[in-house]
């Protein structure tokens, strides 16, 4: 449909210009200040039309310019679906809805043969063509939100820290030190706790990147559920394409494994933001 | 060059020559519409094939920003797509690359096996070495089978005529006989993959980089680093690189929330074949 009116304003543009051509050639060259601006505006209007070829998507909004400013929409790009399985976006009157498919592919070069690395190379080139219509494959490199990994460290440090004192207490109590044979219980957990603030350290110290990879297919439809629901067969079906290549369990990403995949702000949280904004001003004083 | 952009450029420039020659009526102003024509010409042509140097010119000549969504904002230089949150901007840019064009070759040497092997390695010391995010997105395309037969067909029939022609000349020339047969083996090749089941595919290939900076200025100087530094990276696949500027941004960042039809990837996309 944009197709077509892409072509149509082309075959307006062209022959509007033409038009004006012809005119101004046929008014006598004394009427120069009237042939002047003509063929200015034939000149626009032939430029015009080539554009069409690709800027179509802005004509319309540049109608409602205001401040240098050109608002193709105002509203957010897309919105997650009810089930929170795909994203729905609007674009007129059209609806789309993306499904999200997570490839979970564990295999590194370093611990292969080359035959399976060429396996690897192979299968992966066939992937690509298990879907009958376009789908986008990505890898994506994103920091960790080292906050929320942060915590889980350090209550699991504070709980073995608690078991490990409060151990420490009974066998005091139980006379068991002043005989000077640490118990197996305490030993066990004061491993864990050295464990436990070395990763906080190790945490603390390294910055946090994870890996992962997912393929995305659209669908539209008439309404919301419609676009959804075919996106979702699709996604299905291409899940289990790539379930079969790579002998792994690909499935629908949902909710905030969605946003994780298309918000560039969940890409790097706002913690690892903050804190390398404090590394930078430490770093300049 | 491609069939519709030829169309373009031939009807509207069959237009503007019709102006230029009439250019003579227009009394004094005659050098002055001979000279727009001539340069809405060279516009158009630059329009058809480059509109990355045309659009940013533009923008950046009137100092017009674009909105493609709420809290998002393409800047007058039409290279980056910005968000603002929570008093952060978060600079989004492009890179486009023609990285796996040897996996859907299909005449492959042995040199192709051990190229394709390696990129593995090449890739995980890319993900080691790059200390910030970044996506590696390729976009599958598949072709309808019978539409790619046809093409094929045409081009083997046009490499026949062409051999058979220089076969049966005064002087053959072993050289030129040599090349063509060895592009009727590739079709051949290809045509074979298709009989086997496989399905041809067309494909898209970009690497998108997000940096993050409390003002706009540093969140787009952070961003023009890592793309650099991903160029540098991805030099070791031997493969040019280029940023991308443009309308092009701005359909990439719609590839977040959707992915386009073929017929659309085709009119939006230089597409890989």
């Amino acid at each position: 449909m944009a197709l077509e009116f892409r072509l149509m304003l082309f075959v307006i543009f062209i022959l509007a210009s033409l038009v004006i051509v012809l005119i101004t050639a046929a008014i006598p060259a004394q009427y120069f200040w009237i042939k002047l601006p003509l063929g200015i505006v034939a000149i626009a209007l032939n430029v015009l039309a080539v554009s069409t070829r690709y800027f179509t998507y802005l004509y319309e909004p540049l109608t409602r310019m205001k401040k240098r400013t050109i608002v193709i929409d105002d509203g957010e790009p897309y919105i997650m679906a009810p089930s929170g399985n795909a994203i729905v976006r609007r674009e007129k009157e059209k609806v789309f809805a993306t499904v999200f498919v997570k490839i979970p592919v564990y295999s590194s070069a370093t611990e292969m043969e080359d035959q399976e690395k060429l396996d690897f190379a192979v299968a992966f080139s066939k992937m690509l063509s298990i879907m009958k219509e376009p789908f986008r494959i990505t890898t994506q490199l994103y920091v960790l939100n080292k906050d929320e990994y942060v915590d889980k460290i350090r209550a699991r440090l504070n709980d073995v820290q608690d078991k490990y004192n409060t151990m420490l207490e009974k066998e005091a109590q139980a006379g068991q030190q002043d005989k000077g044979v640490a118990p197996p219980g305490s030993n066990r957990l004061r491993g864990e706790l050295t464990m436990w603030k070395n990763m906080l350290e190790n945490v603390n110290r390294a910055r946090g990147h994870s890996l992962s990879s997912f393929a995305a297919i659209s669908a539209t439809g008439g309404t919301e559920e419609e676009a959804i629901n075919l996106a979702l067969m699709k996604g299905d079906e291409l899940a289990s394409g790539i379930s079969a290549t790579y002998g792994i369990a690909a499935g629908i990403a949902t909710n905030s494994e969605i946003l994780e995949l298309i918000e560039p702000e969940k890409n790097i949280p706002v913690a690892n933001v903050s804190q390398s904004i404090l590394e930078k001003s430490a770093g300049m004083s | 060059m491609d069939e519709e952009g030829l169309a373009y450029i031939g009807l509207t420039s069959m237009v503007m020559i019709a102006l230029v020659l009439t250019a003579g009526s227009y009394g004094a102003f005659s050098i002055v519409i001979l000279a727009l024509g001539l340069l809405a010409i060279v516009v158009n042509v630059t329009i058809n094939y480059a509109d990355f140097i045309i659009f940013p010119l533009f923008t950046r000549i009137f100092g017009i920003t674009t909105v493609p969504a709420s809290k998002y904002r393409i800047p007058k230089s039409q290279d980056v797509i910005i968000k603002y949150v929570n008093g952060i901007y978060y600079a989004t840019g492009y890179l486009t690359g023609n990285v796996y064009s040897y996996v859907f070759t299909s005449e492959q040497t042995q040199d192709d096996q051990t190229v394709l092997a390696g990129a593995m390695e090449k890739w995980e010391r890319i993900v080691m070495n790059a200390d910030f995010p970044f996506k590696m997105n390729v976009v599958a395309v598949p072709q309808g089978v019978q539409q790619y037969r046809d093409e094929i067909d045409g081009q083997r029939g046009y490499l026949e005529f062409q051999l058979s022609r220089e076969v049966n000349g005064s002087n053959p020339n072993q050289m030129v006989v040599q090349e063509l047969q060895r592009k009727l083996g590739v079709l051949q090749a290809k045509m074979d993959r298709i009989s086997a089941g496989e399905r041809p595919l067309n494909t898209i290939i970009y690497i998108e980089s997000t940096a993050v900076g409390i003002s706009e200025k540093e969140a787009v100087d952070n961003l023009s680093t890592q793309l650099s530094q991903l160029q540098t990276l991805f030099n070791s696949f031997d493969l040019s690189i280029s940023r991308v500027i443009g309308r092009e941004l701005y359909y990439l960042n719609v590839l977040n929330y959707r992915v386009f039809s073929e017929a659309e990837l085709g009119k939006i996309f230089q597409v890989q074949r």
